[in-house]
């Protein structure tokens, strides 16, 4: 009797845990998320400390950039500041490997928006964050731009990087 | 004698079908516990946590002026400004998150070992920096190091050696830091028609405080400096030098330049001699104002003080100079600086 | 047979207890995986980077002296809902020299009125 009794209390045990484990999702950490974190972080500093002017007065260095569609200059900026490190010595070695893609977005004179690229690598397949950057731009000469841009009013575009590591 | 059938409560002896049944269920029992311990091991975990200390000391580092907000003037061989200083940040103000003040750098990275590090101008490593920046209740191992990326030469660090084999909570922070440039220069030379014997000049700390943050020059936190060089062929010689305020009504009126004799004070020198008047003048007069002075004298950001400097002979024919932004060269400059910190 | 033998019902009693008592800690575990976060993600989550930029390209406009250029606004608030899908706006009150922002990406709201900035 007792073997019958404890075969039975013992299907119902299993056929419980089995459920429960089979139905409750389980959180696993993510070190993914760690690195995005950093590299979210990072990008945002970078991007604010290029739209900063070091001097009181004039426009911000991103700002510059844009109006004069010089993006050679902001990839030597934005790489030798995400790249840096405290520890680096005068050879370079122990610079990071970040990679980025550029473009920003534009409202154009017909009221819609429309993006152009902005300099950088080619993006394969890596793990990317994406930040942004509002700039601001007063009137200016769009040469290299398309003739959609508008020009002799203040404005503000998107500027959008995404951030990579090699 | 046992009965057959009848269950004997004296004897100690198990029936066979008794202990089948109980092993059976104790083997379910045992499965089931296993199966159900799996599901608990995700919910502790220490690896992340060390990341998150590290993000959130960063955030209070760059992003906050701490508290309080001119925290790097405190003296720390007092023990209650010691302990009045509540969070190490180190922004030049509270709207202007990633740009930081030269002084609180300064100020923050100069640490001493617990050996008697209370009778010292400096923070004790590690116990201040675990109590005013790094929050919580483990003991955290810490290192934040800093380096400029600009012109002027900056590299700091606090905190342990960097472990090699053990994995550490990392954040990198990409800042700007305000080189404070303050010194204004007043060239005086032998014209014909002199006739001040005391050159004084103005600073209205209103108009200072009209600019933004981070291009600002700060008279209440900040060293400022004025050197009036005199010309080929003037010389002088120098009575008294004091600080009055403007317009010159009630308290404090005018200090003296010998007024205190510890810092913050008002440092005269003269030629790169110590100023003991009267005495003769060939070269220059540097008057450097120690940051906290004017909070230690009485004053605050809307009033306005003039540095009276009186020599016996005549030296200028401009009855005041101003000290603003026109008139101090170089300004204020941001430069570039990267800042890690590693949680262990 | 005549009488059954219940003796055995305490084995089954427990094997009952014991799947009880997993169903309450499935709950449990259940709660705590959807209320439970990493503390990377929600670091994600909150648009710290968003705010301070929005809000520092406002003040922008202020300083410049442009706040009052009508067309200016449409930029800011059709380019991020069309390529970030937040929500930003802002109003300025010249007689009482005060900027109300309003930010809104889904998962977090901001409101902030500057005065005298």
């Amino acid at each position: 009797m007792y073997t019958i009794e404890g075969v039975a209390a013992g299907i119902l045990m299993i056929v419980t845990a089995y459920l429960v484990v089979s139905t409750t999702t389980v959180l696993t950490p993510q070190d993914v998320h760690i690195i995005d974190m950093q590299l979210q972080q990072l990008g945002n500093d970078a991007l604010a400390m290029m739209d900063t002017p070091d001097n009181y007065g004039p426009y911000s260095p991103l700002t510059y950039m844009i109006m004069t569609n010089n993006s050679s200059s902001f990839r030597q900026e934005f790489l030798s500041f995400v790249n840096n490190a405290t520890n680096i010595d005068t050879s370079g070695n122990d610079r990071d490997r970040l990679n980025y893609t550029a473009s920003f977005t534009y409202w154009n004179v017909t009221n819609q928006p429309n993006t152009i690229s902005f300099g950088g690598s080619t993006y394969y397949r890596e793990n990317a964050v994406k930040v942004t950057r509002w700039v601001y731009l007063p009137p200016f000469n769009p040469t290299g731009y398309p003739a959609d841009m508008n020009s002799n009013t203040n404005q503000t575009v998107l500027l959008e990087v995404l951030l990579w590591r090699e | 004698m046992r009965v057959p059938g009848k269950i004997d409560h004296e004897e100690g002896l198990l029936s066979l079908d008794f202990i089948i049944g109980f092993t059976i269920f104790m083997i379910a029992l045992i499965f089931v516990a296993i199966m159900i311990s799996g599901l608990l091991v995700h919910l502790q975990s220490r690896t992340i946590d060390y990341d998150a200390v590290a993000y959130r000391t960063s955030v209070v580092l760059v992003e906050d002026p701490g508290e309080p907000k001119d925290w790097h003037l405190n003296n720390l061989t007092i023990p209650a400004e010691r302990d009045s200083v509540k969070r190490l940040g180190l922004t030049v103000d509270k709207n202007y998150p990633d740009i930081l003040k030269l002084n609180k750098i300064n100020k923050f990275f100069n640490n001493s070992t617990p050996l008697g590090c209370y009778s010292l101008d400096s923070f004790c490593n590690p116990d201040d920096y675990r109590s005013r920046l790094i929050f919580g209740d483990y003991p955290y191992r810490f290192n934040i190091s800093l380096k400029g990326l600009g012109q002027t030469p900056l590299d700091k660090t606090v905190g342990d050696p960097i472990p090699a084999h053990t994995s550490y909570g990392f954040v990198k922070r990409i800042v700007k830091v305000q080189m404070p440039n303050s010194t204004m220069k007043i060239p005086l030379t032998p014209e014909p028609d002199l006739n001040q014997n005391e050159t004084v000049i103005r600073i209205d700390f209103s108009d200072l405080y009209a600019r933004p943050a981070p291009y600002r020059i700060d008279p209440l936190g900040e060293n400022l400096t004025i050197v009036l060089n005199f010309g080929v062929g003037l010389t002088a010689n120098i009575t008294r030098a004091q600080i009055c305020t403007y317009p010159l009504v009630g308290v404090p009126g005018c200090v003296l330049e010998d007024a205190y004799e510890n810092a913050p004070r008002m440092n005269v020198s003269v030629d790169g001699n110590s100023y003991i008047p009267p005495q003769l003048v060939t070269n220059n007069v540097t008057v450097i104002i120690d940051d906290g002075y004017f909070q230690r004298v009485g004053f605050d950001r809307f009033d306005a003080v003039d540095i009276k400097l009186k020599f016996v002979q005549n030296v200028t024919n401009q009855s005041l100079f101003y000290y603003n932004y026109t008139t101090v060269n170089p300004l204020p400059v941001l430069e570039p600086a990267v800042i890690e910190v590693r949680v262990w | 047979m005549a009488r059954v033998n219940e003796d055995a019902q305490w084995i089954v009693m427990l094997g009952f207890i014991i799947s009880i008592i997993l169903i309450f800690l499935a709950l449990i575990v259940n709660q705590s995986a959807l209320i439970g976060k990493t503390t990377a993600e929600s670091v994600l989550e909150f648009p710290k980077s968003d705010i301070q930029d929005t809000r520092a390209e406002i003040l922008e406009y202020y300083w410049n002296g442009t706040i009052n250029q009508s067309d200016l606004e449409p930029y800011l608030s059709n380019l991020s809902l069309e390529r970030k899908g937040t929500i930003v706006s802002y109003d300025y009150n010249s007689t009482e020299n005060s900027i109300a922002i309003h930010y809104n990406d889904g998962s977090t709201e901001y409101n902030e009125m500057v005065r005298e900035p």
